[in-house]
């Protein structure tokens, strides 16, 4: 590495509030990003990634104050600067890119003026030279019709489009350092594998250092030139991708890299023969004007999970909802067991839902804070038919079953994280001893060793109850660790439909292959195979 | 964006359709009841009956019903029995007291209102913050009579500055104005100050305005380009809802200082059980609230451009 660096870290701290679990948000990290390259800081939830690039910015959140160490731009120390100079700085010479892009632009200002925005603080262009110099930046990100960009809002664009034009406004000054948090978490896989190349061409201008935070090992493999992770604020290791990725040197590093599931699915010993538990032919619904199923048929055999692959939109959250009937069928049938599911009616259909059980997306969300986790487990037991005493044994029992303490039953959910809310959600859908058990994203907000875990649970859970699983997801490679069946959807319709293995290595459909293709984390000669 | 307005303006006159007819049915179902309150307690029943053959209340119900709403639309409203003279004589020049009043008052309470939100909202928990929440909880929490008397005792009876009643006997008197007004905008401007504020708050959190920071976007900048325009949305809501209540709610403030307005004419009206100027109140107030409720729709579609096309449906993924 020839070039100098643009910004450095020197043993920053950052202090937490008293009263925080630990006293240190950032504590004692030095890393430095150079010129040309993509260094990107990979950690989990909590570790203190997001507030490192905030002290970058000079901008912490209220409440937390630098605790010694230096952040060295040029021969400024952005720790010390005054708000003014901070100002003439920030997206000038130092830009930020977000995660979630549409949220992050203005919805009452159409976003080429928010990108004129950027020279009219910063320079004395005047107002066409702004709206050329937009338009020239809208085109460079690959925008197609940048005209017609230029003078949309934030909603009339989709989310991959709102991220370019973030990016665009933080290109508008070339800025010295590009600081980028999770920039393509909130997006589909393939627009993230569109957004990541747009990185890899940014380092290839030569103009400027990319910090580029992020929790996905597999975005890491894309980009990275250097890595540096951290855990709870401080920096475990860094150095070049090649050795951090594939000879870490550190413990935790190891378990995270483990922990990032992959595109091969494991042997499975399933027995795909049996009949099936859950048989869903034609469904046919609508979302307002919008047909979110088209004739979807799917059948998961007893004891064997099928996991449903889609983008944002296909209609996988639709279809679990319709199975469950939270959201009426328009035609179609669904078998649970053999019995028609379409055609229950009130008390009838109350005492089969028992049978089919949803585990949700967010464990924050989707328990009730003032219960008690025994509360939620006995409550739960005691609708699928047990008396209190049988329903309390019960729940112990589960709480053995998801590896949690048996002192979490008198707790609140809010004494857990979000890894042991999702083992009570799981525990809490098994105490109605149901059939068949649709996760929708059920990991898909959990930490990457969390969810590792989760997924290991769900997987010897099956073993043990016997019980038909149903998982929705965004995420392939998820899919590949926990399914015996892929059904790949897209705008309602499943276009792909096979044994896991098959789906993900022979891909038939056109949609598939793009799918597997752009599943960040291959080696690069899998995913160039994977595209020819 | 038209299609929209013209739906919306469809449902306003079915609302006003609908309000009509609770009105006439309430008022004039018993038709010995409105020979009563025209005629007086002491007329005869055969001066009620001639009375009523008269004036074609033996037709059907419904027969009376379209002939009244067709007279109300061609402001054919009858005789005001308390003033002894057209009801459009009385209530046009009422209407226009209590206009500048409400005007006066909108033109006082909003911009006070809406600085004082905005400058709490800025920043959340800042000392400017509490004590404007302060600020409008204490004056939100005092009914406007209480106010009334309390402004009244400083300025009238112990510094003796204003007078005690706004009569405008003599022709219009800002002096006479001002009590009334302040004790409205008090009253008022408290509540739209909170929800100022409370919107205010949530656009300051929000992901775009950290944008905006992190664009290098000074405060004044982030305040007045960015957040406030989406801030603004839930005040205007506000304002337009309170164009009604100055207008009828305000009784008790033109009771107090013996303002000729509106109110007055509603409660006098209410009082001496004038028929037809009751009712041609309560559809002049009809007419009001529904036509604020439009403007306040369409305020609401120009502030936020989500809303300007056409609402598209929620995703599959909700």
């Amino acid at each position: 590495m020839t070039h100098p660096s643009v910004v450095s870290v020197q043993n920053l701290s950052v202090r937490l509030p008293r009263g925080a679990d630990r006293p240190f948000a950032v504590e004692d990290v030095s890393l430095d990003v150079r010129r040309g390259e993509i260094l990107c800081v990979v950690g989990e939830s909590g570790s203190g990634k997001s507030v490192l690039s905030a002290a970058i910015m000079g901008a912490l959140p209220r409440g937390l104050t630098f605790g010694g160490g230096s952040v060295r731009f040029g021969d400024r120390d952005l720790t010390k600067l005054r708000a003014r100079d901070l100002r003439s700085i920030r997206g000038n010479e130092i830009a930020m890119v977000f995660q979630d892009p549409i949220a992050s632009l203005n919805p009452a200002i159409p976003v080429g003026r928010q990108v004129e925005e950027v020279f009219e603080i910063h320079t004395d262009l005047k107002p066409e030279e702004r709206r050329a110099r937009a338009l020239a930046l809208l085109e460079s990100t690959h925008l197609p019709e940048p005209a017609r960009i230029h003078g949309a809002y934030p909603h009339q664009i989709s989310g991959g489009q709102c991220q370019r034009v973030v990016i665009a406004m933080a290109l508008a000054l070339e800025p010295k350092l590009l600081i980028a948090d999770e920039p393509t978490t909130a997006l589909d896989v393939t627009t993230q594998a569109q957004i990541l190349r747009l990185f890899n061409e940014l380092r290839g201008g030569d103009q400027h250092g990319i910090l580029f935070i992020t929790h996905d090992f597999g975005v890491v493999r894309e980009v990275a030139d250097r890595v540096a992770v951290m855990r709870h604020g401080r920096l475990v290791e860094i150095g070049p991708a090649a050795d951090v990725l594939d000879r870490p040197s550190h413990d935790y590093t190891r378990t995270l890299i483990a922990s990032v599931p992959s595109l091969n699915p494991p042997a499975r010993s399933t027995d795909l023969s049996a009949p099936p538990a859950l048989k869903a032919d034609d469904l046919v619904a609508f979302y307002g004007p919008v047909k979110a199923l088209k004739d979807v048929s799917v059948s998961i055999p007893k004891g064997a999970t099928l996991a449903v692959v889609g983008e944002s939109g296909s209609g996988k959250s639709t279809l679990a909802r319709t199975i469950i009937r939270l959201h009426e069928p328009d035609s179609g049938t669904i078998a649970v067991g053999g019995v028609d599911y379409t055609a229950l009616k009130g008390r009838d259909l109350q005492a089969r839902r028992r049978l089919v059980q949803m585990i949700f997306q967010n464990p924050f969300g989707s328990l009730n804070p003032r219960r008690t986790v025994g509360e939620v487990l006995m409550r739960a037991g005691v609708l699928g038919g047990a008396d209190a005493a049988t329903a309390r044994r019960r729940a112990l029992e589960l709480l053995d079953l998801v590896r949690l303490p048996r002192e979490a039953f008198d707790r609140r959910p809010d004494a857990f994280s979000g890894g042991q809310r999702q083992r009570i959600s799981i525990a809490r859908a098994l105490a109605m001893n149901p059939e068949i058990v649709i996760a929708d994203e059920s990991v898909s907000a959990l930490d990457v060793s969390v969810q590792a875990q989760v997924l290991t649970l769900l997987d010897d859970l099956q073993k043990t109850t016997g019980m038909t699983m149903l998982f929705i997801t965004h995420d392939l490679r998820v899919a590949a660790q926990i399914a015996d069946h892929i059904a790949v959807m897209k705008r309602g319709e499943v276009v792909e439909f096979g044994l896991a293995r098959d789906v993900l290595r022979r891909p038939k459909h056109p949609y598939t292959r793009e799918l597997v293709a752009a599943a960040p984390g291959q080696m690069r000669s899998d995913a160039d195979a994977a595209a020819e | 964006m038209l299609s929209a307005i013209s739906k919306k303006t469809a449902e306003v006159l079915g609302a006003m359709l609908v309000v009509s007819f609770i009105v006439f049915l309430v008022l004039e179902a018993n038709v010995e009841d409105v020979a009563v309150k025209v005629l007086g307690a002491y007329s005869a029943p055969d001066q009620r009956a001639a009375w009523l053959a008269e004036n074609g209340y033996n037709d059907p119900f419904l027969v009376r019903y379209v002939r009244w709403l067709w007279d109300f639309v061609t402001l054919d409203w009858g005789q005001s029995t308390l003033f002894r003279v057209p009801v459009t004589d009385v209530l046009p020049q009422r209407l226009a007291a209590t206009g500048v009043l409400a005007g006066a008052t909108l033109a006082l309470m909003v911009p006070i209102a809406l600085v004082l939100g905005i400058v709490a909202g800025m920043r959340e928990g800042s000392a400017t913050d509490r004590s404007v929440s302060f600020f409008s909880v204490l004056t939100t929490s005092i009914p406007e009579f209480a106010t009334a008397v309390f402004l009244s005792a400083i300025f009238v009876f112990w510094l003796g500055w204003l007078p005690g009643a706004s009569t405008m006997i003599s022709g219009f008197s800002i002096t006479e104005l001002i009590l009334p007004v302040s004790v409205l905008t008090l009253y008022s401007a408290g509540y739209l100050a909170r929800i100022t504020r409370a919107s205010m708050v949530e656009a300051m959190r929000s992901p775009y305005v950290r944008t905006a920071l992190m664009k290098g976007a000074s405060t004044s900048r982030i305040v007045l380009h960015h957040a406030l325009r989406n801030a603004l949305i839930a005040p205007v809501t506000v304002v337009m809802l309170q164009i009604p209540w100055l207008l009828s709610g305000v009784i008790v403030v033109e009771v107090f200082f013996a303002y000729k307005g509106f109110g007055t004419l509603l409660y006098e009206a209410a009082l001496n059980s004038d028929v037809f100027l009751i009712e041609a109140c309560a559809m002049v107030s009809v007419v009001v609230v529904v036509a604020t409720q439009l403007i306040s729709d369409i305020l609401y579609r120009l502030l936020n451009p989500r809303l300007r096309v056409a609402v598209k449906p929620a995703g599959a993924t909700a």
